[in-house]
């Protein structure tokens, strides 16, 4: 089938990503950090609210240690800090999004040769079936003709599949009778 | 319209063979079946089509010295009523495997059989063997295996669609350059250097920066300002592009048509792999085009398309229609979980706007579905904040009494929304649907993209994706929160005791943020009309929802100051003394955005769950209740239908609505048919026709099915064949069984002559008879007849008087009969 074709490019480029990243870390994108939310103060002409530390225990989530500088009063300033301890998971979002973006270069690679390449390729091929004529509305079933190999038998399906989105397209955008 | 014509199918609807094939491979184990029925009930079937059942069933007779004429049983099953008699019938159909076609309706009373069928016959065979036990063991649990994989499906798909989504939303303004794969959010996460939440940080660059300007200036906004139109267009040309090459059926919110698939009706392709596929991406695309449209209602499709994927590698599902609806239902509540990170408002969601056929089993199933999906959604963590969905809150102040009037006055504004969006959004569907402007599909969806990237940008409450600000307006303002909408004139006595909420007199911040959010307000309200129903996958809980939370924040603000200025008023006496905060305006922004999604779809019970899931606070529960239950009676009281059942009329979709009741007097033979001065119906004679007679009457009437009598005379009824069946087993018998010729006599009794008679050989076709067709008196009053179709899913009903065939009630003649009683044109309804 065309899909599991269309499907496999990403997964490919998955593990690809996957085996990669096993081996680079980043340092600055860190999965894990404390904030500490404090009351307000002036340091360097910047009133500060937040505090951030990467890359921390969750029991060292606590004020003495991800404020910095702390004050002279560190005790009295630290009971009106409130620390959260907050994870993430950067990797999967790498992951994630290079997959997006292949399923994405994939489709719109394959869109352009169904919508411009396949037409001009075709051509020829319309010329020995002269009664494939226009695929329009009752022309029922496409006279597959059922071949033994693996080619011919994604091919056979890829014709079904395109049959029907024409069907869709005429459904959607000539008839408009589905889905306004 | 020839009146006389029963089930007519619509010609001009183009058939194809379905996406998954027609009849199924495995006829041997079909056969079996059928064997082993025919033993139980003694029942003396004969196969026109297939010779080997014939051949063992002939020696079975010959064994059991059973006579072929044995009919005893015959009077039995003519007299017996329908519902004792179903499985009787439609054993027999079982060897015709029930494939439908494109664009009709399924009979839920024969698939529903048909599996009851195939259930006995598993567990009977079970006893047999260990692998049969193990079939059979595989064959009950399959339904709760399906659904997991469904949930789990779901919920990796929700994953990928939120990280892409919101990753892709951003770039529209910046990059991330040293990891660019995060959004914004995410690339200042672990950034020092943020003194506040929302504002970026020097990893995170703005287009601007990137090409090396670092100073802020009027060109620089520019060229922002280009960038972000340029992107927004090219994603939403994207998007449009890919749905109209490889899924035209992707487009649109998928509800309505959800709705009516799960009613039963079949649109081959609309659950289908490229759907799936075509709809995810493009869901993210038309997201970070900036576009007044929500990926929450896409969701619930695409979840769909993945029940339906998923109910294929189980047969039991798979392969019938009716069966597979449960699947779907069970999907579509997962979709709900997904999307709102609400498992239980999916299960209700599901029940109350979805589903059709509802039963408990399915209950239970779409319960574990969504359960399933809300836990692999939350260990994606696509946020990054432990939460399933962007815009979770949590608040613990409590609300007031006095604060019921806002909130029933957000309720009216919800419904006077809904109502003006509803009719507004309907009269431009129909507008695009009837003229010419629909031809440009393309063409539309850039206009709307350009129109809304100019407008939204310079707003910073438009620029931005809706879930950021749904999330900003539900968000109550903490003591960091330094955005324009926190920007009181506090003061603060950072104590101990007294870490409280900034509370004052609103500072130019909040005023400023007040007329934004107002003209925000009127963009979304106005854009999501013309955004709803293009051509690229569309939802609209999220922009109903942000209009209803803009106008929440602008009226909790209002109070907020009101209280705060005037605390001794009455209103405020109690709650207020003493210049306590007593009002949270992120809180009535949730209520207006539970009022406005309210409105617009009419949802009450699942949209309260929903939203109170959101919120994580069951204190809640109350005000939007009111509010929600307020904005229903305003819209009802406009336009009597939520947005999803109007575009179902719009389409003429055949959906026979469960919610409504039928008050008019007429009876079954008002609205029958053939009517008065009409031809008769078009009937079959038991053994009195011959094959080429059927096949003519099969060329000229295009009747989905026909009613076979025992004469033309005394038009007693015998049973219902369906068309489908009919033409195949004509096409089968002049094929494989040799001495079937043009005069061969075709018979529906079980009772055919000996080989002594002359003429060719016959043909035997009882099988494919329904001898339970639903039936009912001419004196039947429409109200029941209405139930019947609703509760029984039936797809055509016979109407008789004193016990001879009249004529035929079918759904869409009472689809039509509806539509006509509503003053509302008969011919919308298509299809069927």
């Amino acid at each position: 089938m065309m899909t599991r074709c269309t499907l496999l490019l990403p997964v490919f480029w998955l593990l690809l990503v996957l085996l990669a990243d096993s081996v680079s870390a980043e340092g600055q994108y860190d999965d894990r950090r404390c904030k500490c939310v404090c009351p307000p103060r002036v340091i360097n002409n910047v009133t500060r609210k937040v505090y951030l530390k990467n890359n921390i225990a969750r029991d060292d989530c606590e004020c003495g240690k991800v404020v910095a500088p702390l004050p002279d009063n560190p005790v009295e300033f630290c009971l009106r800090c409130e620390c959260e301890y907050e994870s993430r998971n950067t990797m999967l979002m790498k992951v994630l999004v290079l997959f997006v973006l292949a399923v994405l270069g994939v489709l719109v690679v394959y869109a352009g040769f169904v919508m411009c390449l396949e037409p001009l390729c075709a051509k020829p091929q319309q010329a020995a079936f002269p009664d494939s004529g226009p695929r329009h509305a009752q022309d029922d079933r496409p006279r597959l003709v059922r071949s033994a190999s693996m080619l011919g038998r994604v091919d056979s399906a890829r014709q079904r599949w395109k049959k029907q989105v024409e069907v869709q397209r005429v459904n959607v955008y000539d008839r408009r009778n589905i889905l306004s | 319209m020839e009146s006389k014509k029963l089930l007519e199918a619509d010609m001009s609807t183009p058939k194809y063979e379905s996406m998954n094939g027609g009849l199924p491979d495995d006829d041997d184990e079909l056969l079996d079946i059928a064997t082993e029925i025919a033993t139980e009930t003694a029942s003396t079937t004969s196969a026109g089509s297939n010779q080997p059942f014939l051949a063992w069933f002939r020696r079975k007779v010959d064994a059991t010295g059973m006579s072929q004429d044995d009919i005893s049983l015959q009077p039995f099953l003519n007299s017996c009523e329908s519902s004792t008699n179903i499985l009787d019938s439609s054993e027999e159909t079982m060897l015709e495997f029930g494939q439908y076609d494109d664009f009709h309706t399924i009979d839920w009373v024969r698939d529903i059989s048909r599996d009851r069928l195939r259930h006995k016959q598993i567990s009977r065979k079970s006893k047999e063997s260990c692998w049969d036990l193990i079939k059979g063991t595989h064959d009950a649990w399959s339904g709760w295996l399906c659904v997991l994989f469904v949930g789990m499906a779901a919920g990796l798909f929700a994953g990928i669609v939120d990280i892409g989504a919101s990753w892709m939303s951003d770039l529209k303004e910046g990059i991330c350059p040293e990891a660019f794969w995060l959004n914004k959010e995410q690339c200042c996460w672990g950034s020092n250097d943020t003194t506040f939440d929302d504002r970026s940080c020097s990893q995170w660059l703005t287009w601007s920066q990137l090409f090396g300007i670092h100073t802020e200036n009027a060109g620089t906004y520019i060229l922002d300002y280009i960038i972000y139109v340029l992107w927004a267009l090219s994603f939403s040309m994207i998007a449009v592009f890919l749905v109209r090459t490889l899924a035209p059926y992707a487009c649109g919110s998928g509800i309505p048509e959800i709705k009516t698939i799960l009613s039963g009706f079949i649109i081959r392709g609309y659950l289908g792999k490229w759907t799936l596929i075509i709809k995810s991406v493009c869901m993210m695309l038309a997201v970070s085009a900036g576009l007044s449209l929500g990926k929450e209602g896409p969701l619930v499709h695409v979840a769909c398309c993945i029940g339906n994927f998923f109910s294929y590698l189980f047969p039991k599902y798979g392969r019938n229609e009716a069966k597979k609806r449960e699947i779907l239902s069970a999907a579509s509540a997962a979709g709900v979980s997904v999307a709102f990170g609400a498992p239980i408002g999916g299960v209700l969601f599901s029940l109350e706007e979805v589903s059709y056929y509802f039963p408990l089993k399915t209950m239970w199933r779409s319960f574990f579905c969504a359960l399933v999906a809300a836990f692999i959604l939350r260990s994606i963590n696509p946020f990054g904040n432990s939460h399933l969905v962007k815009f979770y809150v949590e608040y613990n102040t409590p609300w007031f009494f006095f604060e019921l009037l806002p909130f029933i006055l957000l309720g009216v504004f919800g419904g006077l929304y809904g109502a003006f969006f509803n009719k507004f959004n309907l009269k431009w569907c129909r507008f695009r649907k009837k003229t010419r402007m629909g031809l440009f599909p393309i063409a539309e969806v850039m206009i709307v993209t350009f129109i809304t990237a100019l407008l939204a940008f310079p707003n910073p409450y438009t620029r931005e994706n809706t879930s950021v600000l749904i999330q900003r307006l539900f968000k109550d303002c903490g003591p960091v929160d330094d955005s324009d909408l926190c920007d009181y004139n506090a003061t603060y006595a950072p104590n101990l005791n007294n870490r409280r909420n900034p509370y004052g007199e609103a500072g130019t911040g909040v005023q400023n943020a007040m007329w934004q959010l107002f003209l925000a307000l009127i963009l979304k309200g106005i854009l999501t009309i013309f955004t709803f129903g293009m051509k690229v996958p569309a939802g609209l809980f999220i922009p109903s929802m942000a209009v209803g939370a803009i106008a929440g924040r602008l009226i909790g603000t209002g109070v907020e100051q009101l209280a705060f200025n005037f605390p001794d008023w009455i209103l405020f006496d109690e709650a207020c003394a003493g210049g306590q905060r007593c009002v949270t305006p992120g809180l009535y922004a949730m209520v207006g955005a539970a009022a406005a999604l309210g409105g617009v779809t009419r949802m009450t019970v699942s949209l309260v769950v929903i939203m109170f899931e959101l919120t994580g606070g069951l204190q809640y529960i109350i005000p939007i209740m009111a509010a929600v239950m307020t904005s229903k009676w305003v819209g009802d009281a406009f336009g009597k239908e939520g947005i999803y059942d109007a575009h179902i009329h719009l389409n003429g979709y055949p959906f026979l609505d469960a919610k409504e009741e039928f008050k008019h007097t007429t009876i079954a033979a008002d609205i029958m048919r053939p009517r008065r001065g009409d031809p008769p119906l078009v009937v079959i004679e038991q053994d009195n026709m011959t094959v080429e007679e059927l096949e003519t009457l099969l060329q000229e009437e295009d009747y989905n099915g026909f009613p076979v009598v025992v004469s033309k005379e005394t038009q007693l009824l015998v049973g219902f064949v369906l068309r489908r069946d009919l033409s195949l087993a004509l096409d089968e018998a002049r094929k494989a069984q040799d001495g079937v010729v043009s005069n061969s006599r075709v018979y529906f009794t079980t009772h055919v002559p000996g080989p002594l008679d002359v003429g060719p050989k016959p043909l035997k076709l009882k099988k494919m008879l329904d001898q339970s067709p639903f039936t009912i008196t001419d004196q039947t009053p429409m109200e029941v007849v209405i139930d019947m179709f609703r509760k029984l899913g039936l797809r055509q009903c016979l109407v008789t008087h004193k016990g001879r065939l009249l004529g035929i009630i079918t759904k869409k003649d009472i689809l039509r009969h509806i539509a006509t009683l509503a003053n509302q044109d008969p011919d919308s309804i298509q299809f069927l």
